[in-house]
């Protein structure tokens, strides 16, 4: 019985972080209408910026090739305990840092140009991280990442992060709440049911929509923070599309775009799907078939549902 | 009014973008070998009307005929190959094609044969058009484009055609040229519904005028007759 | 952001194009590579062009129907012809005779395939009125939907077209050609010159021009547009499956990804040559293929990717509507 509580424990983990990528799509998509399919992006930002600080310093008897690690679990003046919500603020402050050019260039252009250049950013901060190893060890990741808040043994760890993550999704969640039904939020709906009115009433609208992005953008760099502490090892294959873009719109399509609730209720749906389809028998079982399930699901909905199975209020 | 056959019955039209409704309980008939012209200020709702008829908006209310049979959902091809022919106010011609391909599209359905006898009639009616065969019609002057979208509607050898506001833009001469060519399509059994904000030149070639306002149609009457009302002179026609 | 356009104006293409001809001369080998790989591109970019100026959306599935060819290729040769890896290959190239005629009946049932997407799901975006962004993320779902179809099938390891090991060409200046390269874009060259005889020549080619500049001017005409519209289907998926089958032979490899990793480099040449501007895909095909051919002789070639996405990022940053002008959209 011990194992399986294990295993969905680890589940539930899981759907927390991806609830934040999550609601970080919905302020972006459902909120304002940005087209943004390169979530993996923000996600690997968040990650490695979080893996990087709180790796150790390489070492050259494993042929670590990268040239610095934050090696905050060895600071003893602040342990990363305390460190580890400063990880979820620099992390999101990074993809922001990202986020805000990326929004200038594009966001005053049509709207369908914003994916392309979000899908390209993803592919090339990909090759970067497995071409520079300087930066964090190229293909062979870095994996020494230590645990926030090491409080017990080993073996039961996973429910103390358990805690951590939904914490945190609480947190995001209502920033996100309080964001998105503020004045501010409004005129973010408002962008995305009909720009044009938001112009003539004499918004800066391109203004709103880089805010938006940016603030979306941080979100989902504390997911990325989060997902490291918690598989703690990442490399660049981990921020394969798949899994790190698309299986976010799914569950954004799901859940219910344009409401906070219906992402994270997306996000536990999708992933439990995800996961526990692999209990199936034989053929059903295969990954591919998980893909197959994503893209069906974004097609339907957006063909009979585009507002998801719970609708924006 | 006239003894001609009705071609075009409208009865009852509600039309309007969405949620905002534009015309409201619209009853006209048009007639054979006659020019029926439709004037009102701007935003009255005359390129409405028009564009219920040619199926480019869907009527919320009310039905069309023509010639008996209705036709209020039939979609805009189809009105085109049943003969009800339509120039658009602006944007009427293709500006990527040729002022041949303009013309072979407005022969789209056509048979070779169908199109090459069309050709040569509407050639003669608007020889100027013959030299610029394989310009650009991009290139065109403002008059000679609107020639090019009549010419273009009357390749289909329609029995009704509607234009919205086809002097809109041109110098006077221009206009009187356009309004000559109109005139003269009379001549065969063709209904024509002319939607004019050059309303006084556009009365005195047609047969019937009516008055739209706010979305109704508040007078129909001889063209005639109309011109020669004080109060519609007073607000559409300039005194 | 008016210093960002004042800074960025023509000056800047110019210096650009002058940097790319002058690093083409240090190393031309680079330029004739690029050359014949962005004919390829300019094949792929042709019918996404097409696509995104009449349809109006970014189909992001384009990628995954070049795959999709390729893999359906490779299993009809196998099918038909399973000895093929003992027969003869033509001439100088190293394929096989039998992917010749495999290859015609391939892209006529991608064709097909794009016609029955359109009816099942993008023409009920349509009557929706849906925005564009809402149809690109819709084919988005497509382009993964196929992708698991392809790797539930054949798996994801790479594959190949049956071949010989064939000699290089070596030509003046460094130039060493693959006669596979040579032959895929001649190809394509002469398929491009096909399409725009249709385009250009045709009734059909001639409505389907009508349709894209004004499609309620062109249903007034008579023209079924949504029969136009399933032309402009069928087209865009033959030029796709086309473009990836002479990838693939051009690449020598197969892979489920390949499509969708060619995505970037296809819509920065789409958008380059302005949307919907059909010559104007051709150039940006080749262009696209010089940039990132000749930046491999200075940089690590693995960052090619990269160089697709920085050439995207300048052309929106200066020229959104394309260097030869797309056709009414604005930005």
């Amino acid at each position: 019985m011990d194992s399986v509580l294990y295993f969905l424990i680890g589940f539930l983990i899981m759907s927390g972080i991806y609830s934040v990528f999550s609601v970080g799509l919905n302020i972006h998509w459902g909120h304002t209408g940005l087209f943004n399919i390169g979530i993996a992006s923000f996600f690997l930002l968040g990650s490695y910026t979080a893996a990087i600080i709180s790796s150790p310093s390489p070492s050259l008897e494993k042929y670590e090739e990268y040239l610095w690690g934050g090696n905050l679990s060895q600071l003893t003046i602040i342990g990363i305990d305390f460190w580890f919500p400063l990880i979820l603020i620099l992390s999101a402050l990074i993809c922001v840092i990202v986020a805000i050019p990326l929004a200038l260039i594009t966001i005053r252009l049509k709207e369908d140009y914003l994916a392309l250049v979000t899908l390209g950013l993803a592919e090339t901060l990909r090759i970067i991280f497995v071409n520079e190893s300087w930066l964090a060890n190229g293909t062979r990741g870095l994996y020494s990442i230590p645990r926030p808040f090491d409080l017990i043994d080993r073996g039961n760890y996973d429910y103390i992060y358990f805690v951590l993550v939904m914490i945190t999704l609480g947190i995001v969640y209502l920033i996100a709440e309080r964001a998105t039904n503020s004045p501010w939020g409004r005129v973010l709906r408002g962008i995305k049911d009909n720009e044009n009115t938001m112009i003539s009433s004499g918004k800066n609208v391109l203004r709103f929509k880089v805010e938006a992005f940016a603030f979306g953008a941080g979100i989902m760099g504390i997911g990325g923070a989060l997902f490291t502490h918690g598989k703690r090892f990442i490399d660049p294959i981990t921020f394969e599309p798949m899994l790190a873009t698309f299986i976010i719109w799914s569950m954004l399509m799901v859940g219910g775009s344009g409401n906070n609730r219906g992402a994270v209720f997306g996000a536990f749906l999708m992933w439990g799907i995800w996961t526990f389809t692999q209990f199936l028998p034989g053929f059903l079982s295969d990954a591919n078939l998980r893909f197959v399930f994503v893209g069906l699901i974004i097609i339907l909905f957006q063909l009979y549902k585009p507002n998801g199975v719970i609708p924006a209020k | 009014m006239t003894k001609n056959n009705i071609s075009l019955k409208a009865k009852n039209i509600s039309a309007g973008y969405g949620e905002q409704i534009i015309i409201r309980n619209i009853n006209l008939d048009i007639y054979e070998s006659s020019i029926t012209t439709i004037i009102g200020p701007n935003g009255c709702g005359k390129s409405t009307f028009l564009k219920s008829i040619s199926g480019i908006i869907n009527p919320v209310e009310g039905n069309i005929e023509i010639y008996g049979k209705n036709v209020t959902n039939l979609s805009t091809f189809e009105l085109s190959k049943i003969g009800l022919g339509y120039v658009p106010q602006s944007e009427n011609i293709f500006p990527s094609l040729t002022v041949e391909d303009n013309l072979k599209m407005g022969g789209y359905i056509l048979t070779g044969e169908q199109y090459k006898k069309n050709l040569d009639k509407v050639l003669e009616m608007f020889p100027d058009l013959k030299s610029k065969l394989q310009d650009s019609s991009s290139n065109l002057s403002g008059g000679q484009r609107q020639m090019l979208a009549l010419s273009r509607a009357l390749m289909l050898d329609p029995k009704i055609i509607m234009l919205d506001e086809p002097t809109a833009g041109l110098s006077p001469i221009i206009v009187d040229e356009v309004l000559d060519n109109i005139t003269s399509l009379k001549n065969s059994d063709l209904s024509v519904l002319l939607v004019e904000q050059n309303a006084k030149k556009a009365l005195q070639i047609s047969d019937i005028g009516v008055v739209f306002s706010f979305g109704e149609k508040v007078m129909e009457d001889g063209a005639d007759k109309i011109l020669k009302d004080k109060e519609i002179s007073k607000l559409y026609l300039g005194g | 952001m008016k210093y960002i356009d004042l800074i960025f104006e023509n000056k800047t293409i110019v210096v650009l194009f002058w940097v790319i001809l002058i690093l083409s001369l240090l190393k031309p080998w680079l330029f004739v590579n690029g050359i014949l790989i962005g004919s390829l591109y300019a094949l792929g970019s042709i019918g996404l062009s097409l696509i995104y100026g009449n349809l109006k959306f970014a189909n992001m599935a384009h990628g995954d129907f070049m795959t999709l060819s390729s893999y359906v290729a490779l299993a009809l040769l196998l099918f038909f012809f399973p000895n093929s890896d003992q027969s003869a290959s033509v001439g100088p190239f190293t394929f096989k005779y039998e992917l010749l005629i495999v290859i015609p009946f391939t892209v006529v049932f991608i064709g097909f395939l794009a016609v029955l997407f359109d009816k099942l799901i993008y023409k009920k975006l349509r009557d929706f009125g849906a925005a564009p962004a809402a149809i690109a993320l819709t084919s988005l779902g497509l382009a993964v939907g196929l992708r698991g179809v392809i790797q539930f099938i054949w798996g994801t390891d790479s594959t190949r077209f049956p071949r010989e090991s064939k000699l290089f060409w070596d030509l003046p200046f460094k130039i060493k050609i693959p006669p596979d390269m040579f032959f895929c874009a001649i190809v394509a060259f002469l398929i491009a010159i096909t399409f725009y005889f249709v385009l250009f020549k045709t009734k059909l080619g001639k409505a389907i021009r009508a349709t894209s500049d004004n499609p309620d001017l062109a249903r007034i005409t008579g023209i079924n547009t949504e029969r136009i519209i399933l032309y402009i289907w069928f087209i865009g998926g033959v030029l796709a499956a086309t473009s990836g089958i002479l990838i693939s032979m051009q690449q020598a490899i197969i892979t489920p990804v390949m499509g969708w990793k060619i995505l970037i480099p296809l819509f920065a040449a789409v958008i380059v040559g302005g949307i919907g501007n059909p010559i104007g895909a051709l150039m940006g095909g080749l262009l696209i293929g010089v940039t990132g051919e000749i930046a491999t002789g200075w940089i690590n070639p693995s960052y090619k990717p990269a160089v697709y996405f920085i050439v995207l990022l300048i052309v929106l940053l200066l020229r959104p509507n394309g260097i030869l002008g797309s056709k009414g959209r604005q930005f």
